[in-house]
């Protein structure tokens, strides 16, 4: 059972500024920067707000967002439709699990479950790219893209840690 | 199990991760119904770009700034070498300019003498890249000029330098380009001197291939390579890159232009080549 004491606007904020949050990544990741480097791989940046949003969202609207920009991301980086709504919705999935092992969870906690998750999903896009797309993407350029999420996952924490903060999520979602 | 919209004592229908996992097997269906290459799916990708350009440029915009900052630094810091370099290559450009009249003059005798076909000047026009699609699946970008402004399917895409690429598709405001080093990008081509004709072929990597080769095919290393105008899709000459050959001795193009400096693009707004079956009279 969900217990929360969050205020309504606070709750709304923990579900849409993800999302945006998510939006704003999609488009980041076109952004013409230079690099051939930055090409090779794909560095899931927008796992860091969907962990949150699996941790601290309640109603539909977080599954079916996230199924959503699924779609927009396919369609921004030419993948055909479904590949990446589905890969997001299996993390979403499988972050939704962990609400109860990471309730009062210490930072480390928090950050070991995430690059565990990251990893994992990193697997199965390789997998997928593998079953699905005519290319198969490098296995060490997927797990380096992997690597760098979860390097990332402290910087972007402080940016939504402010919005976990007086609320107390447990049990199942 | 608690779900969505329930006060206490009803009962839910559906939870949290039972929609989640709706969305998953819907996300699957999708994945495995939807045709990959549909027209309907291409022109909504195009639509999308069309719509998000704006958000693109804005997203980009901080970062365009910083990249211009930067290079307004290392141009000043390089401004005596970049002087001493730029007289240098002026000197060389005049001296190329005398040799490039004297060979357009007797180019004009010979088409005349061939009853060969005159072909256009291609107009060209200038586009920026608003996004990089480039991942490890494909190697497009998007331009900020579409159908309003001449642009259609096939057109060669130039960087500063040479051949990048060609459009693939077309929206009102926007255009997709399909880079040279794209695994769907063939492009035929044909040496500068040797007129040994081929393909280039991308292959997801940063230089594209030649395919297609003949057998006995002559060539020699650092040959210019320029667009055969095969197909009738681009212009005859477009310069493309040099030849080289890998660790493998397999031959690879190093293209003019690095990609991953591409901030603006020429658009090629060729029209089709004339037959030249058909007997034309030069002027």
């Amino acid at each position: 059972m969900v217990v929360s004491t969050t205020e309504p606007t606070r709750r709304f904020l923990q579900t849409w500024v993800p999302l945006l949050a998510i939006f704003v990544l999609i488009v980041a990741e076109h952004v013409p920067l230079g690099g051939d480097w930055l090409t090779s791989m794909d560095i899931g940046f927008v796992f860091v707000p969907m962990f949150f949003l699996a941790r601290y969202s309640e109603g539909p609207v977080a599954p079916i967002a996230i199924l959503l920009l699924g779609v927009f991301k396919d369609i921004t980086s030419e993948t055909p439709i479904g590949f990446w709504s589905f890969l997001f919705c299996v993390f979403f999935i499988l972050a939704l699990g962990q609400r109860q092992l990471l309730y009062n969870a210490a930072f480390n906690t928090v950050w070991v479950t995430f690059g565990f998750l990251c990893f994992l999903i990193y697997a199965v896009f390789y997998v997928a790219a593998v079953l699905s797309l005519s290319v198969a993407p490098s296995f060490g350029a997927t797990m380096l893209g992997a690597l760098l999420t979860v390097l990332a996952f402290p910087l972007f924490n402080v940016a939504f840690d402010w919005l976990s903060q007086d609320d107390h999520p447990h049990g199942a979602y | 199990m608690a779900g969505f919209g329930a006060r206490k004592g009803e009962k839910r229908l559906l939870t949290g991760t039972g929609i989640a996992f709706i969305c998953a097997l819907l996300a699957l269906l999708l994945l495995f119904v939807l045709p990959k290459n549909d027209p309907l799916i291409v022109d909504l990708r195009q639509k999308s770009f069309d719509v998000l350009m704006p958000v693109f440029q804005l997203v980009a915009w901080p970062f365009e700034q910083i990249r211009e900052a930067g290079e307004n630094m290392t141009e000043l810091m390089d401004l005596r070498e970049q002087n001493a370099a730029l007289l240098v290559e002026n000197q060389l450009l005049r001296e190329n300019i005398e040799t490039l009249t004297r060979d357009s003059a007797l180019l004009s005798q010979y088409r005349q003498l061939l009853s060969m076909p005159i072909e256009t000047d291609a107009k060209v026009i200038g586009a920026r890249v608003v996004a990089d699609l480039r991942s490890p699946f494909v190697k497009t970008l998007v331009v900020n000029r579409g159908q309003a402004d001449g642009v259609a399917l096939g057109q060669a895409v130039m960087g500063g330098r040479g051949l990048v690429g060609r459009v693939i598709s077309v929206g009102a405001r926007s255009s997709r380009v399909l880079l040279a080093t794209d695994l769907n990008s063939h492009i035929p081509v044909v040496t500068l001197s040797g007129n040994v004709r081929a393909i280039l072929s991308g292959r997801n990597e940063s230089q594209p291939m030649l395919t297609f080769l003949p057998r006995k095919a002559e060539m020699q290393n650092a040959e210019t390579i320029i667009t055969s105008g095969d197909g009738g899709e681009m212009p005859i000459g477009l310069p493309v890159g040099k030849l080289a050959l890998d660790e493998k001795g397999t031959p690879f193009v190093q293209l003019h232009d690095d990609l991953d400096q591409l901030v603006h693009v020429r658009l090629v707004l060729s029209e089709s080549v004339p037959d030249v079956s058909t007997p034309v009279r030069g002027r």
